[in-house]
């Protein structure tokens, strides 16, 4: 159970002048219940990976595979993606076009072949767990909502279909501050859930805190793959890439420069807290 | 979005490429009606010859040239069926019902279809080798004359060329909503056409509602930038035409003369 990206290329405009390769040979595996985050600068090839990924684009060269079928495959039934994938893009809130959330959320769920029943339970739990009340909102028109409220709403279209992998592209982009911890939650709980998550974004405090697993690309090539701890302890590294490091790493450097003993695989929050908390103590205790 | 339009202008260094945008425009009418007027087999050798000529010095690849051409094959086939058998009912090859086959209905599809194509690649030519925003100021110029009757030219001109700047925005704004509306599960392939009119709704929505905004966010753009109309502005290029361009409008009208004469 997992997605497989074997030795994927993808070419834009090939065979014209303004032919661009956007993923040179990437592989990598996904396992079911990861949460992967894929960073990498403007134009690296993040969002054609996973346009890739969710079967939106076509590959000109090597294999996807979802739960160990070719998605790209003659015989491979894309309904099956659909119901198993759900992709979340950047500015979701431009996809919402119904006259009623209730029917907007519902949208993904005609194919379905669920009773109206079903579609009803499901319509209410998306709107519940992306923090709506269902009762409250469930006639007003999504268009007519604030930003913030309307990306929700989209996402709660996506969630609807309960898919088994979540692709975010920049979801938190333009999110206030709370907003964004509420969503980051939300994402967290699905995932302890079992739902795979893939999530894009440029914020490193994000990613450092939330994500399991992070690959690197940069002009169309993996450059990196591993854990936050292991990517961020190498900070020239991810300066030269034109990322940076988590605020919590930054902090560490500047006192480790100082003189102080912090691990580079200190990334997050919590982790820089126990480190220096671990300096205090033992200071306090040798004076 | 990455698919390009076709007749979507390529950088070039051709002759055409360098030639003024203005040059182009006129030539362009002249050859409209260059075409409209052969009617000989002669006429339309010359035709042939020409636009095959501008195709060559364009230095553009083929198929890219002919793209437009190709894509509404059936569209011309179409167009020819329709002639061919419903033109005229009197000297009738074969007729039966209201359709009749007749040679002059043939001779009338293969004028129609040989001029469209023809006008059609001159003006893919034409958009391929000169940038949107040096035609709209080849429309500027040309219909400065018009002002004096009280035609708005200027404005006109800004219209067609924001129009012409929105449509890549447009088309890649539709592609991305395109892609989430199939990722959340609709089915823009369905064989039936009520299905199929029904599936367009969760793409025109969007993207008519981005369209105002974006109309808007131009706007006020636009204002925040200082703009005040037409009447204010002034233009990089605004010499008058080299030479080179009266020869080429100049080799248009032989042509035209030619046309008629044969």
């Amino acid at each position: 159970m997992s997605i497989e990206i074997r030795s994927v290329c993808c070419t834009y405009g090939s065979g014209t002048p303004f032919e661009t390769k956007a993923l040179k040979n990437i592989s990598l595996t996904i396992e079911k219940g990861e949460f992967v985050g894929i960073m990498g600068r403007t134009g690296c090839g993040k969002s054609t990976l996973i346009q890739a990924i969710a079967g939106l684009i076509p590959i000109s060269g090597g294999q996807l595979l979802l739960d160990g079928e070719d998605i790209n495959a003659k015989s491979y039934d894309r309904s099956v993606l659909r119901r198993k994938l759900g992709i979340v893009f950047q500015y979701p809130e431009c996809q919402l076009f119904e006259q009623t959330v209730e029917k907007d959320v519902a949208f993904g769920l005609k194919h379905s072949g669920l009773s109206n029943n079903e579609v009803h339970d499901r319509v209410k739990w998306a709107l519940s767990v992306c923090g709506f009340d269902y009762d409250k909102v469930c006639k007003l028109s999504p268009l007519g909502m604030s930003g913030g409220e309307k990306r929700r709403i989209a996402i709660a279209g996506v969630l609807a279909v309960k898919p088994e992998y979540l692709i975010l592209d920049e979801p938190i982009a333009g999110l206030d501050p709370l907003g964004r911890e509420a969503f980051l939650n939300l994402v967290t709980g699905l995932n302890a859930e079992g739902m795979t998550i893939i999530m894009i974004s440029h914020n490193a405090d994000c990613m450092a805190e939330y994500a399991r697993r992070i690959i690197v690309l940069d002009n169309g090539e993996l450059v990196t793959d591993g854990t936050p701890q292991e990517l961020f302890a190498d900070a020239d590294k991810m300066r030269a890439l034109h990322l940076g490091v988590s605020r919590s790493r930054e902090l560490g450097l500047m006192l480790t420069e100082k003189g102080f003993d912090i691990s580079p695989a200190a990334c997050t929050y919590a982790e820089l807290f126990s480190a220096v908390y671990g300096i205090l103590k033992g200071g306090g205790s040798d004076e | 979005m990455n698919e390009r339009m076709t007749g979507q202008f390529i950088p070039g260094n051709s002759v055409l490429h360098r030639l003024d945008a203005r040059a182009k425009l006129i030539c362009f009418i002249v050859l409209i009606a260059v075409v409209i007027l052969a009617h000989s087999v002669i006429g339309y050798a010359l035709v042939l010859a020409f636009t095959a000529a501008l195709i060559i010095i364009s230095k553009l690849p083929l198929s890219t040239a002919i793209g437009s051409v190709k894509r509404m094959f059936w569209f011309f086939v179409l167009i020819f069926i329709m002639n061919a058998l419903f033109f005229s009912s009197e000297n009738a090859i074969w007729s039966w019902w209201i359709i009749s086959l007749s040679k002059d209905g043939m001779v009338q599809g293969f004028n129609v279809v040989f001029r469209v194509i023809v006008i059609l690649l001159m003006a893919n030519v034409f958009t391929l080798v000169t940038p949107p925003l040096e035609t709209t100021h080849a429309i500027q110029s040309l219909l400065k004359p018009l002002k004096l009757v009280g035609l708005p030219a200027d404005e006109i001109a800004m219209i067609i060329s924001v129009a012409i700047q929105f449509i890549p925005t447009l088309l890649q704004e539709a592609d991305t909503v395109k892609k989430a509306q199939i990722a959340r599960g609709a089915r823009f392939e369905s064989r039936k056409l009520h299905e199929r009119a029904a599936a367009m709704l969760p793409l025109i929505v969007p993207i008519f509602l981005s369209a105002f905004k974006k109309a808007d966010e131009l706007a006020m753009a636009m204002e925040a930038r200082g703009y005040r109309g037409e009447k204010y502005r002034t233009h990089r290029k605004n010499g008058a035409m080299a030479l080179g361009s009266y020869f080429a409008i100049f080799i248009c009208c032989v042509l035209c003369a030619a046309e008629i004469v044969l």
